[in-house]
């Protein structure tokens, strides 16, 4: 790991607001590699303003729980979400406008629903695809199986069965940059609103359909429950939450994947038959995938920050947050905080002490994809690792992880014999 | 939940629930004063806590009885045997605490107290 560019904390004396603890981080630098600035931020000022993310973040696992359970005084932002995808979503809502859109959401996402789907549409769509690159004996495991894969089980299962690979990874990327840029790209947020138009005019077609004959799907259920017979939401009271699901739905699954074979793969007693943790995946992937997947979302968890804003006036860290105060729990850099994993925490590691992770968030707005992200993840692991003999990183490329807000591999070049 | 009742004489009647209603009713009721949520399974009437022990989502609001004996949180979809409140799905980590109803002149009375029942 490399040392974080020099790094200073300006306090404002005799203040005790958030605002006025400031480090001057750049986005650049921490989406390059945040988890050096983490450990510094841990040490010396685990609530600090960091300007050019206009939040207040937070970067130790018991701050980021405090504030996160907190979830009537730190709620979700709002600005940043309704910027994104619009409003309403179901991430900006709260009370029982959230509720009742989020029980409209969630029958195809409960993990009993999940575990109904594991070994049908799940296991065949990653077996599909790793199928398909076998033969070949290496791959960019990002975008030739782990993003294809995600975005073909989780658009079955929201309802987009319809619609070709390459348009829904293009709806993926362009909404998820948007979310990510906090503003520094007009060419991005222009891509990320054409990105809404298009998922717009697909959805006028699909949902009329829809509402004449209701299927099990994420959009079917949006659609019509909680309302009288006959009743559907309109389409403009769901883009919003769509978008969200869009992004989380295929982001998560592929990124954990990628993250967790990273991880694995990654480590110096990873080459096959050297015995190291590696080789349990190769010889016994059902037994291994379910713990390699928790490390891997704790190790590098594909959301590093759960966006928040006070609603009422807050103490946290000794520290003021006045209603209205813009903040970010860094859920990134809380799952390496030693004070929980005590044990080289920035080592990806099975044999580890399990401790529950936070990569999916707290409160009433926990990630309502945690299941669907953790059983595709693992249903994925244990199709590559036994269909692709001696999985290892390719040693001809180098992976390339990126990313702060969103913290990917987004390049995993991986090998195996063919 | 409520302990204080433990101790006093006569049992301690759960407020406003039908015991004749079906099984598979969870609502949420009032013990002693004290929100709690009461479920009636396969294997009779329990009263649990007030919220999920995952992220405190309100049982009344969001619960559902599966499998019989199952009470399935349906915010982010723990899992808890109603017999005896152990998690049987995440991400819940903590167990429900359960106390089982005994039906009493028509009334839900908490069934575990020592003392006669009132008059």
């Amino acid at each position: 790991m490399t040392a974080p560019p020099p790094l200073h904390v300006d306090r404002t004396p005799g203040s005790d607001l958030a605002t006025d603890v400031v480090v001057d981080l750049s986005l650049e630098a921490l989406e390059a590699d945040p988890y050096p600035t983490y450990a510094w931020l841990r040490e010396n000022a685990p609530v600090a303003y960091v300007p050019a993310s206009g939040r207040v973040l937070v970067t130790t696992y018991a701050l980021c729980e405090q504030a996160g359970v907190d979830d009537t005084v730190f709620e979700p932002a709002k600005g940043i979400f309704n910027d994104v995808y619009g409003e309403p979503n179901v991430i900006s809502l709260n009370g029982s406008a959230h509720r009742d859109l989020r029980n409209a959401i969630n029958p195809p996402f409960r993990p009993r629903a999940v575990a109904g789907y594991r070994e049908t549409l799940l296991r065949a769509t990653a077996a599909r695809y790793v199928d398909a690159v076998a033969p070949l004996g290496r791959c960019e495991a990002t975008s030739a199986l782990l993003e294809p894969i995600s975005q073909r089980a989780v658009g079955d299962v929201l309802g987009f069965t319809d619609v070709d690979d390459a348009t829904l990874g293009r709806w993926f990327h362009d909404y998820a940059a948007y979310l990510v840029d906090f503003g520094r790209s007009s060419e991005v947020a222009a891509r990320g609103r054409r990105a809404k138009a298009d998922l717009l005019g697909y959805l006028d077609g699909r949902l009329d359909e829809l509402a004449a004959a209701p299927d099990g799907s994420a959009l079917s259920h949006m659609l019509h429950d909680g309302l009288p017979e006959g009743q559907v939401r309109p389409v403009e009271d769901l883009i919003g939450s769509i978008g969200v699901l869009v992004v989380g739905g295929f982001q998560e699954p592929a990124h954990g994947a990628a993250n967790t074979l990273l991880g694995v793969l990654g480590r110096p007693d990873a080459a096959p038959g050297a015995g190291g943790q590696a080789d349990r995946l190769r010889a016994e992937p059902a037994a291994w995938v379910t713990r390699c997947v928790e490390e891997g979302l704790r190790w590098l968890s594909p959301f590093g920050i759960t966006e928040k804003v006070t609603v009422s006036d807050a103490v946290l860290g000794g520290l003021r947050f006045p209603a209205g105060t813009e903040v970010g729990l860094m859920i990134g850099s809380a799952n390496r905080d030693p004070a929980c994993w005590p044990d080289r925490p920035d080592v990806f590691d099975l044999d580890r002490p399990a401790r529950t992770h936070v990569a999916f968030g707290y409160g009433t707005h926990f990630c309502i994809g945690h299941s669907v992200a953790k059983v595709l993840a693992q249903v994925v692991l244990e199709e590559m690792f036994s269909r692709l003999p001696n999985l290892r990183l390719d040693p001809d490329a180098e992976p390339v992880v990126h990313g702060w807000a969103t913290r990917g591999a987004t390049t995993l070049p991986l090998a195996w014999d063919a | 939940m409520s302990a204080s009742a433990a101790g006093r004489t006569g049992r301690t009647a759960v407020a406003d629930v039908d015991a004749s209603a079906p099984v598979g009713t969870v609502v949420s009721a009032d013990l002693d004063g004290a929100p709690v949520t009461v479920v009636r399974h396969e294997g009779g009437w329990v009263v649990v806590d007030d919220e999920c022990t995952h992220a405190a989502c309100p049982f009344g609001a969001d619960g559902e009885v599966f499998d019989g004996h199952v009470l399935a949180c349906n915010c982010h979809g723990s899992e808890f045997d109603l017999r005896t409140g152990e998690v049987l799905l995440g991400p819940a980590e903590r167990a429900l605490t359960v106390r089982p109803l005994v039906v009493v002149d028509g009334r839900l009375v908490v069934g575990d107290e020592g003392a006669a029942g009132r008059s």
